[in-house]
């Protein structure tokens, strides 16, 4: 058992973390709704070496590419970092991301144009994006855009391509929990920190058990990925699931703690918790992700230690 | 990464398999109940493992364990809790009044203690609680009362005393000095539980019989040899020896056992569940999964020698509250039969109510989920 990411990955999560605080972290996402800013983004993304990532060839790569995507999402990276490294380069393909839906709409697609991009039904197929339309530019989609897709082909991308976005969702939430606890040091009221409220010091304890929760379900997800686990088509909605519950909670929390304040576009959280959105609600939402897992799990094994969750597969011992 | 057992793990855990299939009745819904052969099974389950040198395997070699890695102790909670716990209520002599005896006991203690609780031949309660001292331990106030000529007089009372009916001993805490502020002058006694002036009363409980007991100590006459090390010095010793004890019960193993279950047990019924309560189902797997992770991420932290209290914390605010979920959503699934199983051999609608009616206590044993938040919060808003 070894629960923790390589070393080499930890490495460059903390280098990524450096480089793009040292640019101005958020200020990223600032520059990207007002359509500058992009070229630096992709100069240090080049220097980190992320595209040489290999994550459906060697394991290694693979919890460096997660790496790099908590990374990006700490600071909502106006860049398609999860949707690139879940791509095959050498199948033609430079970037996938998972729509479905009559009208496929795709995040930061705008961003990176020139990628090759196709979309993965989520299951085994996947089609290519003959033509991109402009930004939303919408509050809560400001970078998504919707597609037209060519034909659809055999595909085995859907574990990464559901996986990586919720390791970026995963950066972002830690990123918005670390502002909200800063925040309940410095803001007083009543002539003292907000930290020293009891209700408040055990909602961030019920905030911070939720996200440790999805810490420890990426990282399981992310091996039963990488080391192809028979469950792992279920395993990726799982986390999804997962993300998106813990997402709810944390930004709750985070926007509860920051009262007025956290609505601005001053603070970060803003931007952390409306360009989370995409993610969140593209493909699915909580319960269309938590109705396919249901789906999943008839067929593929949900691995437990008693069982699988397939219906009569379970231990029998008790009837 | 790599979050399959080892080698050795799988191993331990195939044998745990097979010695509980071989020698644990599938009837057997844990040791605490009112038909006395459920407690003789798990006395009888505890000497076979004593006999295999599995039931201490975490105890140093000098004292007749195996020194076994967390991980594989992890492995002995999953499969002992997973399997309604049938060493019964050996694993509080196992899991920390042996290694608190190993640590501060005296030679004549451990020669005394040790190898008995090492051969699974005798039952610890702790007495700890009391009515005025729940969450505030260090409230107690059943006072040790010094004679002339040496020794003390115990008189108070404890409560909430899990298996005091049939223990033999007793890892008692008494106040030694009234003038001492709250967490000084406190002593742990092991006593035994026939001493005269020993009075136990069991409670009547929703929980199930034995799991709760009031005992009451009236004038029981105890010495420097009971006395486990220094007078005055018990609160640094019980938290040293609730330490031994960091990841607790692996309750996340029998929630995942009886989830994994229900579709085969419910039959045809399953398929008439409303799919908002199959959803509810696949969300407490996914809660089980974390709450299990949780727990390997505090033993990873064990092994690396970097543990904290926030981590032990957060992994039980999980784990308890995952209880209490998956116990909600099996009774939803059992319907009528939720209020009670018609016939004896439903077995799974018993173990469900078992469940149940022991989830409630989640949250609330071994340290409120208050207190974790409280050990949880306060670690996080240290300033850095």
């Amino acid at each position: 058992m070894k629960t923790e990411l390589t070393d080499d990955a930890l490495e460059l999560g903390r280098v990524m973390d450096a480089a793009l605080a040292k640019v101005g972290g958020a200020d990223l996402a600032r520059a990207a709704e007002a359509g500058t800013g992009i070229d630096e983004v992709t100069g240090i993304l080049d220097q980190l070496g992320l595209w040489d990532l290999r994550p459906r060839e060697s394991a290694e790569d693979g919890e460096a590419a997660a790496a790099a995507c908590r990374s990006a999402g700490r600071v909502a990276l106006p860049y398609p970092v999860a949707e690139r490294l879940a791509a095959d380069p050498d199948a033609g393909f430079g970037a996938v991301a998972v729509a479905t839906g009559p009208v496929a709409r795709v995040n930061l697609i705008s961003l990176a144009p020139e990628l090759n991009w196709v979309v993965s039904d989520g299951r085994a197929r996947r089609a290519p994006v003959v033509s991109a339309g402009p930004a939303l530019g919408t509050k809560l989609g400001p970078l998504v855009s919707e597609v037209e897709l060519g034909t659809w082909e055999s595909d085995d991308s859907a574990p990464l391509a559901l996986l990586l976005p919720c390791w970026t969702l995963l950066g972002m939430l830690e990123s918005a929990l670390d502002k909200t606890r800063q925040h309940m040091l410095d803001r007083k009221q009543f002539d003292q920190p907000i930290a020293s409220f009891q209700a408040l010091q055990f909602r961030l304890a019920d905030t911070t058990t939720t996200l440790q929760g999805f810490q420890e379900l990426a990282k399981y997800t992310l091996w039963s990925v990488l080391s192809g686990q028979p469950g792992a088509a279920v395993d990726v909605l799982a986390c999804r699931v997962s993300a998106l519950e813990t997402a709810e909670t944390v930004f709750r929390t985070a926007h509860q703690m920051h009262g007025a304040m956290g609505f601005c576009d001053e603070v970060d959280l803003s931007w952390l918790s409306r360009h989370s959105q995409a993610i969140r609600r593209l493909p699915w939402g909580h319960s269309q992700t938590r109705k396919r897992l249901l789906d999943g799990m008839a067929t593929v094994p949900f691995a437990g230690l008693y069982g699988d969750g397939l219906v009569g597969a379970g231990d029998h011992a008790l009837l | 990464m790599e979050f399959s057992d080892s080698e050795s793990s799988a191993a331990l855990r195939a044998e745990l398999r097979t010695l509980v299939r071989e020698h644990v009745p599938q009837t057997f819904l844990g040791a605490f109940t009112r038909d006395p052969k459920d407690l003789e099974t798990a006395q009888a389950f505890c000497r076979l493992l004593a006999e295999k040198g599995q039931l201490t395997p975490a105890w140093p070699v000098e004292y007749g364990g195996s020194a076994s890695s967390q991980w594989d102790q992890a492995v002995m909670r999953e499969e002992m809790w997973g399997h309604f716990e049938p060493r019964g209520a050996q694993y509080m002599g196992v899991n920390w009044v042996g290694p608190a005896i190993m640590r501060f006991g005296t030679d004549e203690q451990k020669r005394e203690h040790l190898s008995r609780i090492g051969a699974g031949t005798v039952i610890w309660c702790q007495g700890f609680s009391e009515p005025e001292a729940g969450s505030d331990l260090a409230s107690l106030r059943t006072a040790a009362v010094p004679q002339e000529g040496g020794g003390w007089r115990i008189e108070g009372q404890k409560v909430w005393t899990s298996y005091a009916t049939m223990a033999d001993w007793c890892f008692l805490l008494a106040r030694t000095d009234r003038d001492a502020p709250k967490h000084k002058g406190i002593t742990v006694f092991l006593v035994p539980m026939d001493r005269p002036g020993i009075k136990v009363v069991p409670i009547e409980a929703m929980v199930g019989p034995h799991h709760l007991n009031e005992v009451f100590f009236e004038g029981v006459p105890v010495t420097e040899a009971d006395v486990l090390g220094e007078v005055d010095a018990g609160w640094s010793i019980v938290r040293e020896a609730l330490a031994f004890e960091r990841v607790g019960i692996a309750r996340y193993a029998r929630c995942d056992r009886l989830l994994n279950m229900a579709p085969a047990a419910l039959g045809d019924r399953w398929e008439t569940l409303p799919e908002e309560l199959k959803e509810r189902w696949a969300t407490a797997l996914i809660h089980v999964r974390q709450a299990r992770l949780l727990a390997y991420r505090v033993v990873e932290k064990i092994e690396a020698g970097a543990v904290d209290p926030a981590d032990t914390a957060s992994y039980r605010i999980a784990v308890t509250q995952t209880d209490q979920e998956v116990a909600e959503v099996l009774m939803d699934m059992l319907e009528e039969r939720a209020v009670g199983a018609a016939d004896r051999s439903d077995l799974f609608a018993r173990a469900v109510d078992d469940h149940w009616r022991y989830a409630q206590a989640a949250t609330v044993a071994s340290g409120s989920i208050e207190v974790q938040r409280l050990l949880l919060s306060r670690s996080l808003l240290k300033t850095k």
